[in-house]
């Protein structure tokens, strides 16, 4: 049986050609970065809509089946409780700072702007970025129509969760702190020792980051706050970020390092709160 | 004729949205774990082998590209890892039968292995990330598993779908061979 090209291209060449282009879209999205954030926010304009709405019709299905399960009501209490028991531990993480070194930790951070007291604006998740396996970052339904900018702070009950990186008008991506390699500056609650909290993807799994760069006379130790620091440029300062759990002197026998249990589970991120206040550095 | 051809161009193109859409709200509708099928993997793998080379590469290009531009990695980048196994698919046609089901399931786990292997090469392997052993078994087994199951599922309606396609382009002459 001949079977004749109806194509006027030969498909090998086909190949070619694509990859070519694909070869040179990928030159140009490293070097002129406004392109590629050009072509994504002209199809995730397109796309989000979709992605909310997917969001909401899921979301009726869910509630649907806990109506006739009668847990909502167990849920209400609960969540009442969870918000008692967040309020109570931000009063606690003020109180840690407090109790230990009170001078410094004001002149360090003007006891007056805790993360208590800045403006934020809720916001749900509703996507994970494609390869979701590996980075963590997501979509969330507000954008700058709704005042949210770049570089804003976001948390979930009491803890950080990541950053902005991107907006929309009415969506924005938000990378979280778990991703591979991304890093916060952080200082202990109790000694305002600095340190460094890096995301790992090994880690990531079991609810824990990298926490590095402590100089080693620090009297640091399993259980202790860690929150975001001053000298940071894009986070707001005392916002908590987990709780260390596991800590050793390295090998240059100069810093300390270890892992840190994230104050937020990373798992079941439904509701996030973006803080809609920017730090000015310089 | 026209019309018919359009109406092939236009269910791939709706089939490839709402993939992608499944696949980034896939834990909010399903409640599940973290990890999802890589539909767009075996929508590329099902095109090439069942409609051949050039629908593979289109299929794994604009797959490719919607996860570009919707995802903020290096634009173009996934496009072409996409559209080249969409072309290597295409290529086993010549065993394509009608029956066999174990072919296109090795496919689609290969394609998927191969995928995320070049995406840990890439993005983590050059950050001096060597624990292949743990991505590999954490991140990549689970999502070629559930792809796997997936691709079970779907393979016979997908089969079904592009022969009505065909009879309704062609006349009912062309599913006799």
């Amino acid at each position: 049986m001949k079977k004749y090209s109806k194509h006027k291209i030969n498909t090998k060449a086909l190949v070619i050609i694509l990859s070519f282009f694909c070869c040179c879209l990928i030159v140009l999205s490293l070097v002129f970065t406004p392109f590629r954030t050009g072509v994504q926010r002209a199809v995730n304009s397109f796309l989000t809509p979709m992605q909310s709405g997917i969001n909401s019709v899921g979301t009726w299905f869910v509630n649907k089946s806990q109506y006739k399960k009668d847990l909502t009501a167990a849920q209400n209490e609960n969540k009442k409780l969870q918000k008692k028991i967040n309020e109570l531990t931000e009063e606690n993480v003020l109180l840690a700072s407090n109790k230990y070194e009170l001078e410094r930790l004001r002149a360090l951070y003007n006891l007056d702007e805790t993360y208590s007291k800045y403006k934020k604006k809720a916001a749900h998740v509703i996507a994970k970025d494609n390869s979701s396996n590996w980075f963590a970052s997501f979509t969330i339904d507000k954008g700058s129509a709704d005042g949210i900018k770049t570089d804003m702070n976001v948390i979930a009950d009491n803890g950080l969760v990541g950053i902005v990186t991107e907006t929309g008008s009415h969506y924005a991506k938000v990378k979280s702190i778990i991703d591979d390699g991304y890093n916060v500056s952080g200082k202990m609650a109790s000694s305002s020792d600095l340190c460094i909290v890096e995301g790992d993807l090994e880690l990531a799994n079991k609810g824990l980051l990298k926490i590095s760069n402590i100089s080693d006379d620090s009297v640091v130790k399993e259980g202790d706050m860690i929150m975001t620091s001053h000298i940071s440029n894009k986070y707001l300062p005392g916002i908590l970020i987990g709780y260390v759990s596991e800590i050793k002197t390295d090998a240059n026998g100069l810093t300390k390092s270890g892992y840190l249990m994230s104050a937020v589970d990373f798992k079941h991120l439904e509701e996030v709160f973006v803080i809609t206040q920017l730090k000015e550095t310089k | 004729m026209f019309k018919q051809k359009i109406l092939r161009k236009f269910i791939m193109f709706f089939t490839i949205i709402i993939s992608f859409l499944i696949e980034t709200s896939f834990t909010k509708i399903f409640s599940l774990t973290a990890f999802c099928p890589n539909l767009l993997i075996m929508l590329t793998v099902f095109m090439g082998f069942i409609r051949g080379r050039r629908a593979g590469i289109y299929t794994g290009f604009f797959s490719g590209l919607l996860i570009d531009a919707a995802s903020g990695n290096v634009l173009g980048f996934q496009a072409l890892i996409f559209l080249l196994i969409g072309y290597f698919c295409g290529i086993f046609r010549r065993v394509y039968y009608d029956e066999d089901i174990r072919l296109p399931l090795i496919l689609v786990v290969s394609a998927d292995f191969i995928y995320n292997f070049i995406y840990y090469i890439f993005f983590f392997f050059v950050r001096n990330r060597m624990h292949f052993g743990y991505y590999f078994i954490n991140n990549i087994l689970p999502e070629m598993i559930f792809t796997c199951i997936i691709a079970l599922l779907t393979y016979r309606l997908v089969q079904k779908i592009d022969k009505k396609l065909d009879v309704i382009e062609k006349g009912s002459e062309s599913v006799l061979d």
